[in-house]
């Protein structure tokens, strides 16, 4: 992960940042995929400070979900994905914010479009990690198999523009 | 889908300022309480009379009456010249003695100058005893007004110059009650020496 993103941060990194006093800090709360098992909790939210606002949430995976698919992540070809070998220690994964609904009742994080068997094989990182555009652009395409994401246009801050970061207008 | 925003936090140190502010009020106040009172002069309930009986004024008035009283002079003269000069040197005593400690007896004084002049003139007025009683009675009462105003101490000499006083019979002649007059003039003597 050499290509830092200066451009995003872990809310708790920034002092003077926090939750908007209209919007859920949805951190701790469990992340139930689209087969409706619980695949982890959130642990910690990425932010873009030129967006002001969440696009990734971090999530800590279940031990569960590591056993499911501990070793490789076998990618079709013909869809461009890569194998992914998760090591030790790296039990972390990143979801978009567009991919998810909120279940504030019952504080609840919803991804009704991944289910189990996709966040199992997700390229996953060590807990606290910088996290670089680098491994954005290996995990978006697992998620959104038919969305394009070349290089180009993908290394400012117009990237969170994307739909994949936003809710619906 | 979701949306979190992120805001800048609001900057706590007008709310540290507000708090900081009037505690240093209340701190400053309590200081400036406790300042006054370590400051304070405590005060001292202290008699506003000087305690006069021991002050040595040694008036010469005062101590010629004493001495005239005092040495020998036993003898009551027909014309009551010796009365008369006892009175005399018992009004002067008493305005000297008042003088010493600041108390005003001019009326009392002059009151008792009149009548030591009349008994005088008269020495032969069977009146004497009159006149010399109403002198007692003005010059035991000043005696006794400076005594409780500056010789608290002395009430009981005070009180018997005054009965001494009313112990003279203004309708007896004076040679027949010599005791009581020179009991009088003995008692004004020693209250005097007592204050002198």
């Amino acid at each position: 992960m050499k290509d830092k993103n200066k451009n995003l941060y872990y809310l708790h990194e920034l002092s003077d940042y926090k939750v908007a006093d209209e919007y859920a800090d949805v951190r701790d709360w469990e992340v139930i995929d689209a087969d409706k098992r619980t695949i982890g909790k959130v642990d910690g939210l990425l932010v873009n400070k030129e967006a002001d606002c969440v696009v990734y949430l971090d999530v800590e995976v279940d031990t569960s979900l590591i056993e499911a698919d501990h070793e490789t992540y076998a990618t079709l070809a013909n869809k461009g994905m890569h194998e992914f070998l998760n090591e030790d220690g790296e039990n972390h994964l990143i979801i978009p914010i567009g991919m998810v609904t909120l279940d504030e009742d019952n504080k609840k994080v919803h991804t009704n479009q991944i289910n189990y068997t996709t966040f199992a094989k997700t390229k996953r990182f060590k807990k606290g990690v910088d996290l670089e555009r680098s491994y954005e652009l290996m995990v978006l395409p697992h998620y959104f198999p038919d969305n394009k994401f070349d290089e180009e246009g993908t290394q400012d801050n117009h990237f969170y523009h994307r739909k994949e970061f936003n809710p619906p207008s | 889908m979701a949306e979190i925003k992120i805001e800048k936090k609001k900057p706590i140190w007008p709310w540290i300022l507000l708090l900081l502010v009037p505690s240093m009020f209340v701190v400053s106040w309590f200081l400036i309480i406790q300042n006054d009172e370590d400051g304070k002069v405590e005060l001292v309930k202290t008699k506003d009379t000087e305690v006069l009986i021991d002050v040595r004024e040694n008036n010469n008035i005062v101590g010629n009456y004493i001495t005239f009283i005092n040495s020998g002079a036993n003898t009551m003269s027909l014309d009551h010249k010796h009365t008369s000069e006892a009175i005399i040197k018992l009004t002067d005593a008493v305005d000297a003695m008042a003088d010493e400690v600041g108390y005003n007896v001019r009326v009392d004084i002059a009151k008792a100058k009149q009548l030591a002049d009349e008994i005088t003139v008269n020495a032969l007025a069977t009146t004497h005893a009159d006149k010399i009683r109403s002198a007692a009675d003005v010059l035991s009462t000043a005696l006794q007004n400076m005594q409780q105003a500056k010789f608290p101490e002395l009430s009981n000499e005070a009180a018997n110059v005054k009965s001494t006083a009313a112990a003279i019979n203004p309708q007896t002649l004076t040679l027949e009650q010599r005791d009581a007059v020179k009991s009088f003039f003995r008692k004004a003597a020693d209250l005097l020496n007592k204050m002198n």
